[in-house]
């Protein structure tokens, strides 16, 4: 008699693909329970019962009350009792606890991050119940590869409960700030006129609009600054080259009418000549942010696109495990071995070859770093049919990847300096003299070769075209969705995997606009509402400290009880304000703008 | 009291707090604009109110101060 283990993976594709790879032919064999799949593969003697959940199949709702604030009494129930939008949850829930009779072993095989842990907890907990939770076990994988999924069934661990309880505080905290924060909103707002509306905002979406908001005030509330810019041009074998003045602004119109003057109808004389070399090391491989910036610069793909595309890619086998912080390749990764496999792809074999040439392989390491994954890396699998887009951002990750092997690129860059009647103007010029890892990075690495001609100090140059011109100094740039994921990031708060679906969010609700993000009136008027009565909610601070203590829960050494109590404790106070100002704070809400 | 250009709650003197920072980054560019063209407060008024760069909250104050 088989000993049986019920193994659970977070989506439907990851299923299939974990049986085949768990399977000793490759070869599960496929079952229905109702509409949904499950697989039967066999190793080790055991019979493993492959079946997915589709992302939570679990969520929260309030025990007792109307729509009402505040709410801090709460509990977990299937998804689909909870929203009908999540119908479709039920099938999936039902599968699995339909087929846990007679199971030795219960595995979680979702993402290896809180998501995941939480996603399998919360099915063997409440579908399968406390005495599974004794019986199950945790696989912990970077990528959908045979290898990784075989050693990581091999090496399957106890569960993960720090991650499971700093997810859970995650679900638990957002939901207490959100629901509560946006019900006292739209009810503070319907007292004061008669609208359907819904207002909402949530413990990161609030910062992350008064980074909007306050970019706008600055833009809105800017006055530029005149400055002049001296140019000039020389000609030399026949070539036009253009010239810099020293000073590349000048405050008042009277200077750079001076400089003019006495500069025009005279000669220059070369006085010096300088040349160095500037090594640019090859980037690091991409962690999430960095990719959803380069897919933003290069194909204009919003952030949210990309991570579903790389989330796609990974369930393909194709690349790692894209939500990840880290720059770094740890390691225990074989490069050589995912260069041999890459090479075997036509498009990247002549780059392959160059690369496992050399004799040390050792991909460029960045800063930033995540413990549980290491940075975006190709598997080395061979892609299949792959939509344009889903093409883009492979060849994206996999030229990352091999231009972070890569050697510096080198550059000459020269100035020659020109005395002129007193004044100093200059040529400046540069050239690639080793392209280094721009090699492999093409075509997304662009650079343009200004050569300088050949000159020696004291030649004598005539000087041309000499102009002065009014300029003013700039508002600050709007942010793009990528910019603003970037901010969120610099700034700490949000998750590598919510911070894009924050901002859609944000233009769901009608707070914020187009491509240049700007704030609408409503989204204003919710940020002046919220700084006036009750700006810790809004502060970067209060969602930076949460995620500290998420942090120090996921690593076993916080308290996820405490977090709540705080959590409840700092809403108590922004909410009994909020009763207490209603009448005020609904006029701010609903100011015509 | 309500500010002047929009009727949002005024904080000091006449301007909301929007409009107050439009306002005192107008008088902080004034030695600057004086000292690069000579102008006169009206004249730099006038032709930072025709500038595209300028703030919509600056130029609103502005308006209403020529007007």
């Amino acid at each position: 008699m088989f000993k049986r283990a019920l193994v659970i993976t977070e989506k439907p594709s990851s299923a299939r693909r974990l049986a085949s790879a768990l399977d000793e032919n490759g070869k599960p064999n496929r079952g229905r329970h109702g509409k949904v799949s499950f697989y039967i593969s066999y190793r080790d003697g055991m019979e493993l019962v492959v079946v997915s959940a589709v992302g939570h199949l679990y969520t929260i709702v309030q025990k007792k009350g109307g729509w009402t604030y505040p709410i801090y009494d709460i509990k977990w129930v299937p998804s689909h009792k909870a929203d009908k939008r999540s119908s479709y949850t039920k099938q999936y829930l039902k599968t699995i606890i339909d087929l846990s009779n007679d199971i030795d072993e219960y595995v979680s095989a979702c993402d290896y991050d809180q998501e995941g842990s939480l996603i399998a907890f919360n099915i063997i907990k409440h579908g399968l119940g406390e005495a599974a939770l004794g019986k199950s076990k945790r696989m912990l994988f970077n990528t959908l590869t045979k290898h990784e999924l075989v050693k990581s069934w091999e090496n399957r661990q106890t569960l993960d409960y720090p991650v499971i309880a700093a997810g859970k505080v995650r679900h638990e905290a957002d939901w207490l700030y959100g629901i509560n924060l946006s019900r006292a909103l739209t009810i503070t707002a319907k007292k004061r006129i008669n609208t359907k509306k819904t207002l909402s905002v949530g413990r990161v979406q609030g910062p992350t609009l008064r980074f909007v908001y306050d970019l706008e005030s600055r833009i809105n509330s800017f006055v530029p600054i005149p400055y002049w810019k001296v140019s000039a041009e020389t000609i030399i074998d026949e070539i036009t080259y253009p010239l810099e003045y020293e000073k590349p602004r000048l405050e008042r119109e009277v200077h750079a009418k001076t400089v003019a003057e006495e500069c025009r109808g005279k000669d220059g004389v070369i006085t010096a000549i300088e040349g160095k070399e500037a090594k640019i090391q090859p980037p690091a491989p991409f962690n999430l942010g960095d990719l959803q910036q380069e897919a933003y610069r290069v194909f204009n793909y919003n952030p949210s696109v990309t991570l579903k595309i790389a989330e796609k890619l990974y369930l393909s086998a194709l690349i790692s495990y894209p939500r990840t912080s880290s720059q770094r390749i740890s390691p225990t990764i074989d490069v050589r071995e995912i260069l041999v496999k890459l090479g075997e792809n036509i498009r990247y074999e002549r780059d392959v070859t160059t690369l496992a040439a050399k004799k040390r392989v050792k991909p460029r390491q960045g800063k930033k770093d995540d413990p549980a994954h290491p940075a975006i890396h190709p598997t080395g699998n061979k892609p299949g049919l792959l939509k344009p887009e889903e093409l883009n951002v492979y060849d994206l990750v996999v030229r990352r990847f091999l231009a972070s092997l890569g050697k510096p690129l080198i550059r000459s860059k020269s100035t020659v300096d020109i005395g002129v009647n007193g004044h100093t103007f200059y040529i400046k010029g540069d050239h690639t003299i080793d392209p280094g890892w721009t090699l492999f990075y093409q075509p997304y690495f662009k650079s343009k070769d200004t050569p300088l001609p050949e000159v020696i100090v004291g030649m004598v140059l005539p000087i041309t075209k000499l102009s002065t011109r009014r300029q003013y100094s700039k508002p600050p740039a709007r942010f793009t969705a990528s910019s603003l994921v970037r901010k969120m990031e610099d700034e700490g708060i949000g998750t590598k995997a919510t911070r894009s679906n924050i901002i859609d969010t944000l233009r769901r609700r009608g707070y914020i606009r187009g491509q240049k993000v700007t704030i609408t009136g409503l989204g204003s008027n919710v940020i002046e509402a919220l700084a006036e009565y009750s700006p810790d909610i809004i502060d970067v601070n209060l969602t930076k400290t949460l995620e500290t203590e998420l942090d120090r829960i996921e690593s076993g050494t916080g308290s996820a009880e405490e977090v709540i109590k705080t959590t409840i404790s700092t809403l108590d106070a922004v909410l009994k304000r909020f009763k207490e100002k209603e009448v005020e704070i609904g006029a701010s809400l609903t100011r015509r703008t | 009291m309500s500010c002047k250009m929009c009727g949002r709650e005024a904080e000091k003197g006449v301007y909301c707090t929007q409009h107050g920072l439009a306002y005192a980054n107008l008088e902080d560019g004034y030695p600057k604009w004086r000292y690069a063209l000579g102008l006169s407060w009206v004249e730099y008024l006038e032709r930072v109110g025709k500038i595209s760069g300028t703030g919509r909250w600056v130029k609103e104050i502005i308006a209403n101060i020529l007007s």
